[in-house]
Order: structure tokens, then C-alpha cells, then sequence
């Protein structure tokens, strides 16, 4: 039985999180950019790419999308280095986008990664550079610290769990000392590092225990978010709902105790709240305080299609949770990327939404969850307009409609 | 500033054209500022490569848009560079 009080701090973090994407005064200029525009607002272009620059990874971590198909790391079909180049610079001189994320794989198995991220920086582009953190070695470390802008530039490191014991479990044995190692050795050089991590049932026990761990490796960003199942072979990593409100209350403690660890976390949505009395009574009060406007959620990929994925071979995708044969919009090795660009509205999981039309357009919930992931309602449902799999408030809304 | 000023976009600061909206924004990530302006002043200052200047970017210019004259478009461009340059968006050079 959940005590109320976890499901009420678990409640806190969710509306925590809402208001940490609220207006505020000394915004950047990326999120002064961002509120320029029109709510639901689709892009001309993209403005955030994430670049796989390899296939190839030296982890064979369990939870990973491509767990189970050797043949997805093949690194056969990459980029060159100067196709990658030549992508780069259509990205920032065509496109004008904002933000390079460099990811794989494992990036730092290419032996011109460097190289890569030079270039990307000589065309002053902010850049996320995602790994982990197994294989770099100090002279990497030393180029990156020559190479990077500390104020625009980020290395993420992915971390599962908070102790030795977790991470190896998902990751593989002696995984956990190098990516720390890797750690220290970015703090050396004063990189910026933020921490991923994902709440899953190896590192639900202590995951709490990460603030401690940022403390001694002197990071100040950590991201949290609850793994998402995707693969039949990862469901023991799913996490029970009273496990992840007792983890959300732990968590939402230890934010509370440490401000000065800028920590993301997206591990309570509404749909978990919305499946316990105690969680819908709290939403009502929440709604009844604050009034909430009419609009939808504020995804990068689904709604405002500003985010592309481009994966090592070419494929492009809108969203990197659903990258899959009926999501690819196309392959630049094959297709004008314009041409690709013009044509995404033909794929049914990327339609342009209207909220008028939803199923769920009188749902009382609606302002808080913005009718959900489109991509995900036409999963489960064959349409966008229906609610997102997630969302098991939606049957009994709908029973409520037919009397 | 004169026709022989050469310019650039400073350090960290990064162009974004939002056909759509017809504004084109220059995001400067040292001092977070946005600077907000028209498909027009996107096409002059794309043409900004450190290299050529003021001079030969309006002669290039009037190549694409004949309609206008030399001293209509340096006009006006003269306006938007020196208002970004005060705001340090673009830096300019004299001694190319």
C-alpha cells in the first residue's frame, strides 16, 4: 500500500517539472527564440539534429534499442568522414539549425570523431556530445577541452544506476570504474558533463544515491528518466507503479536537498498519476488552483517538428523513440533531404494535429497532458487522434462519453 | 563602417530563417541575446563570410535583385549591420 505522502512528493516533482518549462525571467536565447513562436507552430526546418556518426558500439547493453540484432552495430554502412563533413555543413549553412547532437553507437569509435566535432565547432554550433564514457582516453579528453565552449557545449554520459553493481548489470562488468574515470577526467579538464540516467529495475534501489555521486565527481546536471520498454526482452527492467512513486518521492527529496544540481527528471507523468484515486484527487486540487490553458505538449519531435534523428546509414526520423521501418521519412543517401522534409506529413505517425478533433478533446485532464504522444496513440490505436497507449484514463473517459 | 568595412557573424552567435514566419533570428549564445529580423536582412546577412566586403556584397546582391539600385540596398544595409554590430552580433574589419 503507497503511503499518501510518496504519492503527494511524486505529484510535487511532476508539477515541479511543469513549471520548470514555465515563463521565467533570464531566459537563453534558444528559449527567447522558442517562445517567439506560435504555439503548435510547425518549422520550416528542423533546428535540432541528433547525428548518429556510428552504428557501431563496444557496449552490448541490455536495455538498448538494438539489443538482440548483432547485425543493427555493423558499422559497414557509415558515413565518411567527409560525407559527414559535407552533412554538417549542409545542416548549418542550409538549414540553420541550432544544435548538433553527436551520438552512435559509441561516437569515440571513430577514429575522426575529433576531427567531426572540430568541424562542427568551426561553424560555432552548439553541440551535445552523447557516450559511455568507456572508451575515451586522456588525449581525447585534452583535444575536447581545446576543441569545446563550456557555455553552449555538453557531454552527456550515460549512467545506470548509482553504484558499480547496477550499471554493470545492464552495461557489462567493469563498465561502471571507466565511464567514473571518464568522468573525473572531463571534470579535470573542466568539461561540462551531465549525467543520464534512467530509472529501471537494476537501479531503482539507490538511484537517489546519484545526487551524492554528482557531488563527488563535481557535476551539476543530471537527467533522469524511467526507462522506456520497447523490446519484449527488456521488461524485467520495467518498474512497477508503486516502485516509481516511491522513486519519484525519493528523488523529489533529494532535489529539494541539493539546488544546486540542475536535475531534469521525467519519471512521473500524468498517466501514472491518473491510475490512483489519491493522484487524480491531487490533479483536481492542481486544476482547480491552476487553470490551465488549452495547448499541446511541448515535443520537440511530434508536435513542432523541430527535432530530427539521422541514423549512421542515412534514415531520418522525427523522433528517436519511434525509429522503426514505418517511421523512416526517408534516406539521405537516397532522397533530396527537402524532398524528404516536404513529404513527412505523408507518414501517419507524424500528421499535424488538431486538438478540436481529438477523442479526448473534453477531458478535464487534457490542459495538463496536451492529448499525448500522437505517434503512440496511432500505435496502439490506428489514429492520432485517439489518446496515447500510456493513457488507461482514456477507456474509462470514453466509457463515461457512451453513458 | 564604410563600403570597404569587411564583416562577420562573431563567435557563437548562429542564424535561423523561419520561412513560415518570414522572421529570420540571430541567436548570440555569449550574452544570450535574439536579434529578430525580415527574409531580407536574412539575405544580406548570409552573404557575411569574413571575406568580402560591404562593397562587393551589395554588387553581388544587386546581381540577384536588379530591381533595386546600388544605393538603395546599401541603405539599407548599412542600417542593419550597424545596429548589429553595436549589439555585437557581427564583427567588422577595416584593414582587409
Amino acid at each position: 500500500m503507497l503511503k499518501k505522502q510518496y504519492i503527494k512528493s511524486a505529484f510535487q516533482l511532476f508539477a515541479d517539472e511543469r513549471k520548470k518549462s514555465s515563463p521565467n525571467t533570464g531566459l537563453s536565447c534558444v528559449q527567447k527564440y522558442k517562445r517567439s513562436l506560435p504555439v503548435g507552430f510547425c518549422h520550416s526546418y528542423p533546428n535540432t539534429v541528433s547525428l548518429k556518426v556510428t552504428a557501431d558500439c563496444n557496449l552490448r547493453c541490455k536495455h538498448c534499442y538494438y539489443s538482440g540484432k548483432p547485425a543493427v552495430y555493423n558499422p559497414d554502412n557509415d558515413f565518411s568522414s567527409e560525407d559527414i563533413f559535407k552533412l554538417i555543413d549542409f545542416l548549418v549553412d542550409d538549414l540553420n539549425i541550432l544544435s548538433l547532437t553527436l551520438t552512435g553507437g559509441e561516437p569515440f569509435l571513430r577514429q575522426d570523431f575529433t576531427e567531426i566535432i572540430c568541424h562542427a565547432k568551426t561553424k560555432n554550433l552548439p553541440l551535445v556530445i552523447q557516450t559511455n564514457g568507456t572508451i575515451l582516453t586522456e588525449r581525447n579528453i585534452k583535444d575536447l577541452s581545446e576543441i569545446l565552449y563550456p557555455k553552449t557545449d555538453i557531454i552527456h554520459i550515460s549512467l545506470d544506476g548509482a553504484d558499480r553493481e547496477s550499471h554493470d548489470s545492464i552495461r557489462g562488468k567493469g563498465a561502471f570504474d571507466k565511464t567514473i574515470k571518464t568522468i573525473k577526467l572531463l571534470r579535470k579538464y573542466n568539461l561540462p558533463v551531465q549525467i543520464n540516467s534512467t530509472l529501471n529495475s537494476a537501479s531503482a534501489k539507490n538511484l537517489e544515491n546519484l545526487f551524492e555521486l554528482c557531488d563527488s565527481l563535481k557535476v551539476n546536471r543530471l537527467s533522469i528518466s524511467k526507462f522506456h520498454v520497447c523490446h519484449e526482452n527488456h521488461k524485467y527492467l520495467d518498474v512497477s507503479l508503486e516502485d516509481t512513486i516511491y522513486c519519484a518521492h525519493k528523488i523529489h527529496k533529494k532535489m529539494k536537498e541539493n539546488p544546486h544540481i540542475f536535475a531534469k527528471t521525467k519519471i512521473i507523468d500524468i498517466h501514472d498519476l491518473l491510475k490512483l484515486a489519491e493522484g487524480k484527487k491531487l490533479l483536481d486540487e492542481y486544476l482547480e488552483k491552476h487553470p490551465q490553458k488549452l495547448h499541446e505538449d511541448e515535443c520537440l519531435s511530434c508536435h513542432n517538428h523541430n527535432k530530427i534523428v539521422i541514423s549512421a546509414k542515412g534514415d531520418i526520423f522525427l523522433c528517436s523513440t519511434y525509429e522503426s521501418e514505418d517511421t523512416c521519412l526517408g534516406n539521405l543517401r537516397k532522397t533530396d533531404f527537402y524532398e524528404i522534409w516536404e513529404n513527412r506529413l505523408s507518414n501517419p505517425y507524424f500528421q499535424k494535429r488538431d486538438l478540436s478533433t481529438v477523442k479526448c478533446k473534453d477531458c478535464k485532464y487534457i490542459p495538463l497532458c496536451g492529448a499525448g504522444c500522437p505517434a503512440s496513440a496511432y500505435k496502439e490505436y490506428g489514429d492520432i487522434n485517439y489518446a496515447p497507449a500510456e493513457c488507461s484514463y482514456f477507456k474509462e473517459y470514453i466509457r463515461g462519453l457512451n453513458g | 563602417m564604410d563600403k570597404n568595412t569587411v564583416l562577420s557573424l562573431a563567435p557563437h552567435v548562429l542564424k535561423r530563417m523561419e520561412y513560415a514566419l518570414d522572421t529570420f533570428y540571430l541567436l548570440n549564445f555569449e550574452n544570450d541575446e535574439i536579434w529578430t529580423g525580415n527574409y531580407s536582412s536574412y539575405l544580406i546577412i548570409d552573404k557575411l563570410n569574413g571575406k568580402d566586403n560591404i562593397d562587393t556584397i551589395i554588387k553581388n546582391l544587386i546581381k540577384e535583385y536588379s530591381e533595386f539600385s546600388y544605393e538603395e540596398l546599401y541603405n539599407s544595409a548599412i542600417i542593419v549591420f550597424k545596429e548589429l554590430s553595436d549589439k555585437k552580433f557581427i564583427l567588422s574589419d577595416n584593414s582587409k
